[in-house]
C-alpha cells in the first residue's frame, strides 16, 4: 500500500513540479546558447537571465512549498475523505509523504545537475571539462568525506524541517479557524524550540580540503530524534483528533 | 408498467394489487414470466426487499409459482382469475361506497348514481 | 449477521455532544434511511464508521471489527462533497480504486460511465458538478463491499438526477450489502428503504421497518418524520 500512496502522490506532484523544472533547464539552454553565440547584450539574455537565476535559486523553496502542501490538500482538506477512506493506515499515509518528500528533493538536485551538464557542454570546451575531471580527482578524499558529512546533515535537516511542517499543519488542524495562520505561528514557535535546542558549534575545524571534517553526532541525533517527535505529534492528530471540516 | 405510489401505504402491497390487476386485466396471462426481483425494482424505483416481499406475499396466496432456475411465473386459470376479480371489485365498491356515504348518499342514491353515471 | 452495530456511541465537539449513547444495529441486506434534520448527527455517525473520526465514548463495530483499515477495505463510502482529486481524470480514479479496494468491480464502473457518456480523459476540475457527483456515485456503487454509507446522496440534485442515483443505489448494492443513505428529504428516498433510523439532536428516537411504520402510523415516513419533528 505504502508504494501505491507514492505513486499517486508522485503523480500529483508531477504535474506540478516537471513544468518547474522543465522550464529552468530550457532557461538554462537558452542561457547557454546566448553565451556561446555572444549574443549578451539581448535583452532575451537579461530577462531569461533573471528568471533563470529566480529559478534556480528557489527552485527548492517550490519544490517544498509543493510537497507540503501536497500533504495539506490531500489529508486535511476534501481530498482527506478519499484518503483516510482507503484501507492505509495513518503510519503508511506519513510515510508516503515523507518519503515522497525525500523523493523530489533527489528529483530537485538531478534537475540542478542537468542546468549544471548544459551550461558546461555548451559553454565549456572538452578541454575545460577534462581540466575539472582532472581537479575533482586530484583532490583529497577526506574533502569528499567532508562534503558527503555535509550532504548527510542536510538530509536530515531536510526531514526534519518537512516533518515539522507536517506537525505544525496538524496541529493548526486542531482549531476550527485560521489553520494556515496558525500552521504559520506553530511553525515558529517550533523552530525557535529547535534553534534553542540546537548545539552552536560544529566541535571542529574546517580549515584545510586535506582535514576531515569533525561533525558533532549531536547534529545528527537531535534533528532525528526531533523528526520522531514531529512525526508522531502528526500520527497522534491524524489517527485520534482527525476533524476534516 | 408504469408505478405511481401513495406513500401512506406499504409499498409491498400496492406492487401486489398492481401485478393482481394485471392479471385480471389479461396483462399477464397464465404461465406469463415475471419480472426479476431487481428488474421490477429498478422499474418501480422501489428497494428489492420489497419485490421480494410482495412476491412471496403472491405465492403464498397462490397466484404465482416459483421454478428453481427460470424465475417466477403467473399461475392462475379461469376460476381463479373470476375470484380474483370479484375480490379487487369488491374492494374497490367497498372503497366508492366510504366516500359517497360520506357525501351523505344512501345506498339507493348510490346505485342510481352508479346507474345513470354519464361517464360511462 | 449484524453489519453496523453502535453501542452507547457518543461524540463531542469540544463541550457540544453531536451523538449522544446512540445504540443502533444493522442487519445485512437491508436498505436503511438515516433520517434528520441539519445537524441532528447523521454526517458524524457516518463518519465514525468510515474512520474518520473516533468515538468520544461507547463504540461501533463493522461486521464485528471496530474501524480501522480491515474496515475500511469491507465500507463503501460516499461522503457529502466532492473529495475526488481535482487533477485526475476518469481513468485515473478507476486506476486508484482498482488500486486501493479489491472489491472494486472496474467493468461495472467503466459500463455505468460508459452509458453516461463521461470523457474518461477529462479531469474532475473541467467536469460540472452534476457530472462529478454521479461519477463518484459510480464509483462507490462499483464495489462488491459490506456496507455502503452514503451521506446525503441526493441533496441538491434535480429530479431526474435523483431518479438516476436513487436507481444506481437499488441496482448495484451487493445483496447481503448493508446500505446507509443519510438524508433530509425524506419523501424522496422512502420508497427505496427497509428501515428508517431517526436522528434528533444527536438521539435515534425511532428505528422500525418501512413497512411497519406505515401499517401502524397509516402514514407515509415523511407525514411521520415531520410531526416528530414539528418545531
Amino acid at each position: 500500500m505504502l508504494g501505491k500512496l507514492i505513486k499517486y502522490d508522485f503523480k500529483a506532484l508531477a504535474k506540478n513540479l516537471f513544468p518547474v523544472y522543465g522550464v529552468m533547464i530550457g532557461l538554462m539552454v537558452i542561457f547557454s546558447l546566448l553565451i556561446k553565440l555572444n549574443l549578451e547584450d539581448s535583452f532575451i539574455f537579461v530577462i531569461s537571465t533573471i528568471m533563470l537565476f529566480f529559478l534556480l535559486g528557489s527552485s527548492f523553496m517550490i519544490t517544498l512549498v509543493c510537497v507540503v502542501g501536497r500533504f495539506y490538500k490531500g489529508l486535511l482538506k476534501d481530498e482527506g475523505y478519499l484518503s483516510f477512506a482507503l484501507p492505509v493506515d495513518t503510519q503508511t499515509h506519513i510515510g508516503a509523504k515523507v518519503i515522497n518528500a525525500i523523493i523530489w528533493s533527489l528529483m530537485n538536485i538531478a534537475a540542478l545537475a542537468i542546468c549544471l551538464a548544459v551550461y558546461a557542454f555548451t559553454v565549456g570546451t572538452l578541454k575545460d571539462i577534462a581540466e575539472v575531471f582532472r581537479m575533482i580527482f586530484s583532490i583529497d578524499l577526506n574533502f569528499y568525506l567532508s562534503i558527503l558529512q555535509m550532504l548527510l546533515l542536510l538530509g536530515v535537516e531536510l526531514i526534519c524541517g518537512i516533518c515539522l511542517c507536517f506537525a505544525a499543519l496538524s496541529i493548526a488542524h486542531l482549531f476550527q479557524k485560521h489553520q494556515k495562520l496558525l500552521a504559520a505561528l506553530f511553525f515558529l514557535l517550533m523552530a525557535i524550540i529547535r534553534g534553542m535546542i540546537m548545539p552552536t558549534r560544529f566541535y571542529g575545524d574546517f580549515n584545510s580540503f586535506n582535514d576531515v571534517l569533525f561533525i558533532s553526532p549531536l547534529w545528527y541525533v537531535i534533528p532525528a530524534a526531533l523528526s520522531a517527535v514531529y512525526a508522531g505529534v502528526t500520527w497522534y492528530i491524524l489517527d485520534k483528533r482527525l476533524n476534516l471540516q | 408498467m408504469n408505478w405511481k405510489f401513495s406513500d401512506d401505504v406499504p409499498i409491498y402491497l400496492q406492487i401486489i394489487e398492481g401485478i393482481k390487476t394485471d392479471i385480471v386485466s389479461g396483462r399477464y396471462k397464465g404461465s406469463d414470466r415475471l419480472p426479476a426481483v431487481r428488474e421490477l425494482a429498478m422499474d418501480a424505483g422501489v428497494n428489492p426487499n420489497t419485490v421480494q416481499r410482495a412476491y412471496a406475499e403472491l405465492e403464498r396466496q397462490g397466484l404465482v409459482q416459483s421454478e428453481r432456475t427460470s424465475g417466477r411465473f403467473v399461475s392462475v386459470d379461469e376460476d381463479k382469475i373470476r375470484e380474483l376479480r370479484k375480490d379487487l371489485s369488491n374492494e374497490y365498491i367497498r372503497e366508492m361506497y366510504v366516500h359517497l356515504r360520506d357525501l351523505g348518499m344512501d345506498d339507493k342514491d348510490i346505485v342510481d348514481a352508479v346507474k345513470n353515471w354519464e361517464g360511462k | 449477521m449484524k453489519t453496523l452495530v453502535c453501542e452507547s456511541l457518543s461524540k463531542d465537539y469540544g463541550n457540544i455532544r453531536a451523538l449522544d449513547d446512540v445504540d443502533l444495529s444493522l442487519e445485512e441486506g437491508k436498505i436503511v434511511g438515516l433520517l434528520g434534520p441539519n445537524g441532528s448527527g447523521k454526517t458524524t455517525l457516518i463518519k465514525l464508521a468510515s474512520r474518520l473520526l473516533v468515538p468520544s465514548a461507547g463504540r461501533i463495530t463493522i461486521c464485528g471489527e471496530e474501524p480501522s483499515e480491515i474496515t475500511k477495505a469491507i465500507v463503501s463510502y460516499l461522503p457529502d462533497r466532492n473529495y475526488l482529486p481535482d487533477w485526475m481524470n476518469g481513468r485515473d480514479l478507476l486506476d486508484l480504486y482498482k488500486d486501493f479496494f479489491a472489491d472494486f468491480d472496474e467493468d461495472k464502473a467503466v459500463e455505468m460511465m460508459t452509458s453516461l457518456n463521461i470523457d474518461m480523459n477529462m479531469p474532475m476540475k473541467k467536469m460540472s458538478k452534476g457530472t462529478k457527483e454521479k461519477v463518484q456515485l459510480i464509483l462507490t456503487m462499483s464495489r462488491h463491499a459490506k456496507l455502503y454509507l452514503l451521506d446525503e446522496p441526493i441533496a441538491g440534485v434535480d429530479p431526474a438526477a435523483r431518479d438516476y442515483i436513487l436507481r444506481t443505489i437499488i441496482s448495484n448494492y451487493d445483496e447481503n450489502a448493508t446500505v446507509l443513505i443519510s438524508t433530509h428529504l425524506i419523501a424522496d428516498v422512502e420508497n427505496v428503504l427497509d428501515e428508517a433510523v431517526f436522528l434528533k439532536e444527536g438521539r435515534i428516537v425511532l428505528h422500525q421497518g418501512v413497512d411497519e411504520l406505515k401499517e401502524s402510523t397509516g402514514k407515509s415516513v415523511d407525514e411521520y418524520f415531520r410531526e416528530v419533528f414539528r418545531c
